[in-house]
């Protein structure tokens, strides 16, 4: 006769041994990523940016663009993000921003604010999108439009943006972020310089608030007293030098950021414009990218580039950051299972082979691997199983692979990008990225485990995320 | 063994948290000397900022004034010289910039363009091309033909430095460039060049790369260069698609043509964006001649013809006579409503 609490011992063997395994190639393929990330970060170090920024910029090499802003209901960073875009150098670009049926003041600030009215347009509807109610023109900018529709979602709002723009290369910028006043010509750089080889490129994007911000110009850059928004500082900093980064210059990249990123327009509208079913819509327009450049046999890039800087406004109360990244993980599963043929498929080269299988095995099935871990840890401390040194073996792991990957990427973004000056500054990042392990990281798990069960039940949460503004509260207007 | 593992790992967390905190160390010291360094190239540039004036600005021969004397003074001469050079446009100025930086410069990027870091190589191979160093040219051609091992960026513009002060290589350069060289590069090249050189470039040009073929048309347009009208009509029939779209988006760029007969044919071209080109050239000649052909492309298959078409009429009080009369006349809907919304449009 088997005894049951043998069968249990295999059982628990089983499941710690697989979580073991598991650490260690998440482990692995994160730390190959960061030394990847810092050789390439060094390696520019000393480069001056500014000079092929001016040069790019002066000799019209620059080719123009037309930035598209989506908005439903932004009415309290409207104004600071369209003032930052006024104020890009880039020799020829037009704004629009798309009011997607706002229920808030959104459309009477932009009106009255830069003084737009109504006028004719003709465009070709190359996209099939919600109606258009209405376009104005502003009077003190003439190439800023606004379009005002129906409500049907970002990726819908984004369509009519391609439709109605007049320019080769469209840029989806969020309504909530601002951008650095070389942003745009930075991040356009790979598709201006490779001669057709690069179809789209994503910015870095980093946390605003505590910034001081004004008209839309980042007047100077400090740590927000907030600890949840620190910890997000501190994920961005994670997600930059342990993915992004290593997965762009390895022609790998699944997601450029939706909240700044550059396309070829014709390559947009080839592949039918951004899916407005999808939740995540910036990462299914990518995958849709890259599925299409395989499938027409061509050698395209989309490259993520890290020294275009966005800023956006990040969640501050925990609500908030819940839904936004169980939606981001839905949005995420929900393209890996579009496109799954293409997972494991040797048509789709490197992308087939190692981009989509790591998407799958580390960012989306991830979660439920680690909370099964954080689980078992506990279960053994509190009943005091055999498996106490498993238990703690497992607890090293998610130190390392938490903290001290947490602190490694603060210490080397300080290093390398410095983008919080202040030594104090630096300090609370390290002392928060110390504290990840223990509650942030658990709680971020449970959201994106979340979001596996939206995805399951079909569930579709539109959810606005809440705003408090980007500006000053003297600055706002 | 798991008691061995969780040592193991221990002692390796122990050992990276160590290496991390002489890191934070490192980068705090670091950052302190920056400061430092910050302020010392802040002092040069206050202390020096009139001296600079008179010496770029006036013409004063005060360089024992300014002149580097520190490490730090280089940096920020490097900064004052940048600064000038972005933001005056004068021929006077570039020579006096040139002329310091030959003098008392040369040494520097000459020693920094034999750095072993990358990025420190290629900023001083910018500076030679900003602040025209000459003198260091033949440097930069050893470096080319030492064999060293440069990466595609830094030969890049190592040919634009060799090409803007010795362009009697141009032709060889250009015809036979030592590395892979795509359009974006070829018209940065062909930026530099005199107007003499590009003529005898434009005599090769059947013997030029493609990608270079297709930038010279670019840089034709963009320089507004109008003597090359004929060149540039004998490309629209050629047998490559993409060189006559090119030959007539340039010709387009320039607003001239010798006779509007020899682009007739052209409405009836299978390929959209040669049409769409055409419509574009009409609305340069007088509408009497260019009428016809635009109604005619009003009705044009292909929305984005129909909508050039319209604008180019449009433009013109006639014009726009014209199409509120062909509005009236046609019975095809599609041009109608296109006429009519770039009517709207105008208004």
């Amino acid at each position: 006769m088997v005894n049951p609490s043998a069968i249990i011992n295999y059982i628990l063997l089983f499941f710690a041994s697989f979580i073991f395994l598991y650490m260690i190639l998440v482990i692995v393929s994160y730390g190959t990523m960061l030394l990847y990330a810092l050789r390439h970060l060094r390696k520019d170090y000393h480069l001056d940016q500014e000079k092929e920024d001016h040069d790019l910029v002066e000799l019209q090499f620059a080719r123009p663009v037309s930035v598209i802003v989506p908005a439903y209901n932004e009415e309290l960073g409207i104004i600071e993000s369209i003032h930052s875009l006024l104020s890009l150098k880039y020799p020829q670009y037009e704004i629009i921003v798309v009011n997607d049926g706002s229920t808030d003041r959104t459309m009477e600030k932009l009106l009255n604010y830069f003084q737009m009215e109504k006028t004719e347009k003709v465009f070709k509807k190359q996209i099939d999108t919600k109606p258009v109610e209405g376009i104005y023109q502003s009077k003190i900018h003439p190439d800023l439009l606004l379009i005002d529709k129906v409500n049907g979602g970002k990726a819908d709002a984004l369509n009519i943006g391609i439709n109605a723009s007049r320019y080769p290369y469209i840029c989806s910028l969020d309504a909530d972020s601002i951008l650095e006043n070389s942003a745009l010509i930075r991040v356009m750089k790979p598709l201006l310089t490779s001669n057709g080889k690069v179809i789209a490129a994503g910015g870095s994007v980093k946390v605003a608030n505590g910034n001081d911000i004004q008209l839309g110009s980042l007047m100077s850059v400090s740590l927000s007293d907030k600890i949840l928004v620190v910890m997000q500082v501190i994920e961005y900093f994670r997600a930059f030098l342990m993915g992004r980064l290593a997965l762009s210059k390895m022609n790998l990249s699944l997601i450029i950021s939706g909240a700044f990123s550059v396309f070829e327009k014709k390559h947009v509208i080839s592949v039918g414009g951004y899916d407005t079913t999808a939740i995540g819509e910036d990462i299914e327009l990518v995958i849709k990218l890259q599925k299409y450049v395989k499938d027409s046999g061509g050698k395209q890039e989309i490259q993520f580039v890290p020294t275009p800087v966005c800023w956006t406004e990040a969640p501050e109360s925990l609500h908030s950051i819940r839904k936004q990244r169980r939606r981001w993980h839905q949005g995420l599963l929900e393209s890996l299972w579009k496109y799954r043929q293409m997972t494991f498929n040797p048509r789709y080269g490197i992308i087939g082979i190692v981009s989509l299988p790591y998407f799958w095995i580390v960012e989306c099935l991830g979660p439920i691997i680690e909370v099964i871990g954080y689980i078992f840890v506990l279960g053994s401390f509190f009943t005091g199983s055999i498996y106490v040194e498993f238990s703690l073996l497992l607890s090293l792991l998610f130190i390392l692979y938490g903290s001290i990957f947490s602190f490694t990427s603060v210490i080397f973004e300080a290093w390398n990008t410095r983008t919080y000056p202040s030594i104090r500054d630096l300090f609370r990042l390290i002392l928060l990225s110390f504290t990840e392990v223990f509650w942030y990281r658990p709680l971020t798990l449970i959201w994106r485990i979340e979001g596996i069960f939206h995805f399951l039940t079909q569930k579709h949460d539109w959810g606005h995320l809440e705003r408090k503004g980007l500006a000053n509260k003297e600055g706002n207007t | 063994m798991i008691q061995q593992l969780v040592i193991i790992l221990a002692i390796g967390i122990v050992v990276m948290c160590s290496l991390l905190l002489i890191l934070t160390c490192y980068v705090v010291i670091q950052r302190l000397i920056n400061k430092r360094a910050r302020l010392l190239i802040n002092n040069y540039i206050t202390k020096h900022a009139d001296d600079w004036y008179d010496y770029l600005i006036n013409e004063i021969d005060n360089e024992d004034l300014i002149k580097p004397a520190y490490a730090q003074d280089f940096a920020a001469i490097e900064e004052i010289l940048g600064k000038y050079k972005k933001n005056v446009t004068s021929n006077r100025l570039s020579l006096r910039i040139s002329m310091f930086a030959n003098d008392y410069m040369s040494h520097y990027y000459c020693k920094r363009l034999h750095h072993s870091r990358w990025s420190i190589r290629l900023n001083a191979i910018y500076r030679v091309l900003d602040f025209q160093i000459d003198s260091l040219t033949s440097t930069v051609i050893e470096m080319m033909d030492s064999g060293r091992k440069y990466t595609d960026q830094e030969y890049f513009h190592m040919l634009k430095i060799v090409v803007n002060f010795q362009p009697e290589k141009a032709k060889e350069i250009f015809m036979r460039p030592p590395i892979k060289l795509g359009e974006f590069e070829y018209r940065q090249l062909l930026l530099l060049l005199h107007a003499e050189t590009k003529d005898k470039l434009l005599l090769l040009f059947d013997n030029l790369p493609e990608p270079c073929q297709y930038a010279l048309i670019k840089v034709i347009a963009e320089k507004n260069d109008r003597n090359k009208i004929t060149f540039l009509e004998e490309l629209i029939a050629d047998k490559d698609k993409e060189m006559r779209i090119r030959a007539l988006k340039a010709i387009s760029v320039l607003g001239t043509i010798s006779d509007v007969n020899r682009y007739l044919p052209i409405m009836d071209s299978k390929h959209w964006e040669e049409r769409l080109m055409l419509a574009k050239i009409l609305n340069y000649i007088p509408v009497e001649q260019s009428s016809q052909p635009l109604k005619r492309l009003m009705q044009d298959r292909e929305w984005w013809v129909r909508y050039q078409a319209a604008k180019s009429l449009v433009n013109s009080a006639r014009g726009k006579l014209i199409l509120k009369e062909f509005i009236k006349e046609t019975d095809d809907l599609y041009a109608k409503e296109m006429a009519n919304n770039v009517i709207q449009e105008s208004l």
